[in-house]
Formats: structure tokens, C-alpha cells, sequence
């Protein structure tokens, strides 16, 4: 076999194995096989290539290397986002979760970044679901909490850094912006992990927050509209000086200095804040 | 005995392989453990810093630690991805592994990864391939890297040679030690049809590094590779064959899925441990002469 004809085989077989789950093939792995209903091309992929075994045919043995594909890829990313699975319930998760593989193969080696493109891809409205709103917003917070456990952490800026360098957040710090309830949505599925629904609240005022990660223990703080002013500023153009003009409209009239100076405070003890890499 | 180049002439024992619901006890534990090393998911640790690799530094300060990869694919036809070799030499570094071991499989193919460990022809040709896909990675990774034979549900039509041959040639062009997984070849021996006993006789004892050990599922017409449940009676008697071959041999307790308690693996692995022992009392100098 050349190694041409190797790289069609691999090609054909990942193909075969990233067709859609179909009728019983959305059953667990042990249950009788079914690859009778799977797609022709999924059989004459399997007869093409693989031998028939004392007990399963071609297309069986390929259809036990589909299920162990889907499956995987299923419970990785139902372990990474059980609030959404809350909102949305398992049936209509599970169809999301389906038509996002489908449409976005993993190219990831590490199973913890599989879902990063789920909250584009919930944004593209490639898929109808339920609750759209706040499950793009519940998607971008729980890839933020995964992104707050394993990012790095960049020096930070000294107190003269501050105002003389180039800032940034840290790699660990995401802001997400919510017209939903989806941060009450996500603190109730994950304190109760409730094995019902959580249905968002019908109220949807505009709210901002952080997840971040503080001596390795991840975080979500809601922000103040001028805090999330100023940290997005920071993030998109790493100047202070900017960054305060943008933040000075959502201050309060009184006391809006101490209430920066007190922001500026927290996180440079809380550690949100890195110089910016040179581009 | 199986201290060689291949595992840096280690003497470890019986290791487990490191996973998160077991991290409190293994921390809380006031002394050590009866373990002698630890193995972890290479990928899960090729990150940029938080949580997963302060957990590794806790661990490394105990334990030695051997990463074991998931996603080189030595076996793929387009060749290997130099980004996720660069991340994997920086994890090697960064732990100061004494080998590095993955599957003899593919699992990607025009960058889209499958994230399982599939089987390959068994050829000539598909074995140079592999053979030259792991001298390079050899070459990157400046410490042994050490080959697995993977479970497998499936055989091609395309296949010219039997799996131990397979494996057996792949190694040698490669000049790379082997993993041998004890329980996959159990698994494929009773989906394949073939005697385990013929493939485990056959494999170059001299370049085995290290054994793993795990459990499977039985179905009526197969068995399924699930890491999920203790080691098979089967397979502890292949394991005891294979040491009574080998010598001693460095050995790791997979257990990846229906995790039991932390003092349930420790017993489990306890059951290895205590098999290697034995191997290890008989091939004492003088064990002869005092038996």
C-alpha cells in the first residue's frame, strides 16, 4: 500500500466515522449494532476496506469506531458545558452539540478546548435553539471558565508600569458582556447541578462580567458598566489614559476617582492586569 | 529484565495513571503512596499554566511522572504536526520525562483529528512509514519514545502481515522501544480471533520499556477497550506470562472511565504490583541457587 493510498484510506475512514449519528446509532456503544441504517457511502467506506470478523461485518466494526468517534467528542463537551445542557435541556444540548461537530470537526488535541468555537458558532445562527440569547451568552461564560483554568499568566505591570507601559489583561481574565441572565443562569446550574431544566428569568437588563482565576481558583464577578469600560479598553488598545476616557461617561458624578482607584486596586492585587506583549 | 534504553534503565515498579477526582487523596495522603510513579494524558498538560500544571508540579515533587500521548499519530499519511510536537517537547522539558511514550495509530488526517486511536494496514510500506514518522519524533524529543500497540475492532483488507509482525518491524526500523499494553492485546486477540499467547511470545523482549495494564467490556460478539472497569482474570494471567518473559518491568494501571475510589485503584494496582515482586524476587542475583 502506498502511501498515497494510505492517506485516501484515512481520509475515507474519518469521513465515514464523522457522519452523522443516525436512529440507534445515537445509543450507547454496547447496544446491538445498526448499520443498516447508516448511509451507503458509510457501508461501501466499510466494505472497501476492512475485512469481515467470525461476528460482525465490515460495516459493524466500522460502526463501533463511529460511536466510540461521537461519543467522545459528545461527553467531552457535555462535561464542558453542563449549564447550557441546564437551559437547554438534554435533547435539544445534544442536537446543538451534533450540528456544531458537524460543522466544526475537532482540530484540537486537548479535549478541553473542543467547545471554544461553540459560542461563534451558536452566534451564526447555523443552528435553532432555544433561548438563543442567553445560551450564546452561557456558551461565551463556561468557555470562558474553562479558558481561566489552564490559560497563562503574563508578568504583570509594576505600580510605575501602570501608567508608563502598555497594558493588557491577563490571558486568564475574559469580559463578557450580557443581555441575559445567563450569569444567574450558570451559578444556579452549577451550585445545584440540578438534573431538571433552568429556565433563564424573564427580565434581560444589560450586565457585565469577569471570569478570571485568583490563586488557581476560577472566578465570575459581575462588573461595573465603567469597569467593563475600562478593562475592554485595555484590552483592545492597552492605553490607560485611553481607557479611563472611555470608562469617564458610566462613572458616577461622585466619587468616580475612588471608585477607579478601588478597581485599580483589586486587580492589580487580584493579578487581571499583564503588560502587552509588542505586537 | 526490562531496565533499557528504552526507559532510561528505570527500575519503577507499578504507576497509575494521574486523573483529577483522585487528586485530593493522593494530596491528602500523609505519606507516600504505594505507587512508584505516576503517568498522565501528555495533551491534557500541553497548556500554558493554571491549574494543570501546578497539579503536575505537586505531583513531580512526590512522584515520578511519564507523559503519554495521545495524539502523535505516528501512523498518519500526511506526515506529523510540528506545532503539536513543539508543545509536547516543551511538556518533556518542562518535567524532565525519561521517556515519552504514544500509540502506533492514526487519528487525523487534513488537520481534522478524531481524537481516538485508530488501527493501521499492517504493511510494509505503512511501516516505514511509521518507522520514519517516530525516528523524527525521536529526533525532536531528545529522550526515548516509546511505542503502544493500540485495541483494535477492525482489521484491512490492505494488510500483508499479522499485528506482532507489524509491530515488531515497525520498532526495529525505528529503533524505538514499545509499550505493550497487556490488555489491548487481549482485546484484539478476541475480536481478531487470534491467540494472544502468539502475538506476546513474539514481541522483541528486549525493547520492551514498560506494560500497561486496564480493563475492558465484554459484549456478545466483542470486546470494547473502555478502561473502565478492573483488570480482566485473562489478563492478569497474560501480565504474569508476559513478566515471567520479560523480568521486570516498569507497569502502569490504566483506569480512565467509572472511576472507582482512589483505595480501590490503589488496590488494584496493588494486584500488579504484588505479581512483580514475585518476577522481580526470582530474577534476583542468587534466587536460583536459594529457591
Amino acid at each position: 500500500m502506498r502511501v498515497d493510498e494510505l492517506e485516501e484510506l484515512q481520509r475515507q475512514v474519518l469521513a465515514a466515522l464523522r457522519a452523522p449519528l443516525v436512529g440507534p446509532s445515537r445509543e450507547r456503544t454496547e447496544l446491538p449494532l445498526s448499520a443498516r441504517v447508516m448511509p451507503e457511502s458509510f457501508a461501501a467506506t466499510a466494505e472497501r476496506y476492512l475485512t469481515p470478523s467470525a461476528a460482525l461485518t465490515p460495516p459493524a466494526r466500522l460502526e463501533l469506531y463511529h460511536r466510540q468517534y461521537w461519543f467522545r467528542l459528545l461527553d467531552a463537551l457535555t462535561d464542558d458545558f453542563p449549564a447550557l445542557r441546564s437551559l437547554l435541556g438534554p435533547r435539544a444540548f445534544a442536537a446543538l452539540l451534533e450540528a456544531y461537530l458537524d460543522s466544526a470537526p475537532p482540530r484540537v488535541a486537548n479535549l478541553r478546548q473542543l467547545g471554544a468555537d461553540l459560542p461563534a458558532f451558536l452566534a451564526s445562527g447555523a443552528v435553532t435553539t432555544p433561548h438563543l440569547v442567553c445560551a450564546q451568552e452561557l456558551a461565551r461564560l463556561e468557555v470562558a471558565w474553562l479558558t481561566a483554568f489552564e490559560a497563562a499568566e503574563a508578568p504583570p505591570p509594576t505600580a510605575a508600569q501602570l501608567s508608563t507601559s502598555a497594558l493588557a489583561l491577563q490571558p486568564h481574565v475574559t469580559l463578557v458582556a450580557l443581555r441575559s441572565h445567563a450569569d444567574s443562569v450558570w451559578h444556579r446550574a452549577n451550585e445545584s447541578r440540578p438534573r431538571g431544566r433552568v429556565r433563564p428569568p424573564a427580565a434581560t437588563p444589560a450586565r457585565f462580567v469577569a471570569v478570571f482565576r485568583l490563586a488557581l481558583a476560577r472566578q465570575m464577578e459581575r462588573l461595573h458598566p465603567a469597569a467593563h469600560a475600562l478593562l475592554a479598553s485595555l484590552q483592545e488598545q492597552g492605553s490607560l489614559a485611553v481607557a479611563l476616557e472611555a470608562a469617564a461617561p458610566l462613572l458616577p458624578a461622585r466619587r468616580g476617582s475612588a471608585l477607579v482607584e478601588s478597581w485599580f486596586r483589586k486587580w492589580t492585587a487580584e493579578r487581571w492586569l499583564a503588560l502587552r506583549e509588542p505586537a | 529484565m526490562s531496565a533499557n534504553r528504552f526507559n532510561a534503565h528505570s527500575a519503577l515498579g507499578v504507576g497509575v495513571g494521574l486523573r483529577a477526582p483522585h487528586l485530593d487523596d493522593l494530596f491528602a495522603a500523609p505519606e507516600k503512596l504505594p505507587l512508584d510513579w505516576f503517568e498522565i494524558i501528555a495533551e491534557n498538560f500541553m497548556v500554558d499554566g493554571g491549574r494543570p500544571l501546578q497539579t503536575l508540579e505537586q505531583v513531580r515533587s512526590r512522584y515520578p511522572v511519564i507523559p503519554h500521548g495521545v495524539s502523535t499519530y505516528v501512523g498518519s499519511a500526511q506526515g506529523l504536526d510540528p506545532a503539536h510536537l513543539r508543545r509536547l517537547k516543551a511538556l518533556v522539558r518542562r518535567i524532565e520525562a525519561p521517556w515519552v511514550s504514544d500509540h502506533l495509530c492514526w487519528g487525523a488526517v487534513d488537520g481534522h483529528t478524531s481524537h481516538d486511536l485508530l488501527p493501521l494496514p499492517y504493511t510494509s510500506e505503512v511501516a516505514r512509514l511509521c518507522a520514519a514518522n517516530i525516528r523524527q519524533v525521536q529526533d525532536v524529543l531528545e529522550v526515548p519514545f516509546v511505542i503502544e500497540n493500540v485495541s483494535s475492532y477492525a482489521e484491512f483488507r490492505a494488510s500483508t502481515m499479522t499485528e506482532w509482525q507489524f509491530v515488531t518491524e515497525v520498532a526495529e526500523q525505528a529503533d524505538c522501544g514499545l509499550l505493550l499494553d497487556v490488555n489491548n492485546v487481549y482485546v484484539s486477540s478476541v475480536n481478531h480471533g487470534f491467540d494472544p499467547r502468539t502475538y506476546l511470545a513474539a514481541i522483541p523482549a528486549e525493547r520492551v520499556a514498560q506494560l500497561h495494564l486496564a480493563g475492558h467490556a465484554r459484549f456478545e460478539s466483542f470486546i470494547i477497550d473502555t478502561h473502565d472497569a478492573p483488570v480482566a482474570d485473562a489478563v492478569w494471567q497474560l501480565y504474569a506470562e508476559t513478566l515471567a518473559r520479560l523480568g521486570p518491568t516498569p507497569t502502569l494501571l490504566e483506569w480512565d472511565a467509572q472511576l472507582p475510589t482512589f483505595a480501590e485503584l490503589l488496590a488494584e494496582a496493588g494486584k500488579a504490583a504484588k505479581l512483580l515482586a514475585e518476577v522481580t524476587a526470582a530474577a534476583a542475583p542468587g534466587a536460583a541457587r536459594a529457591g
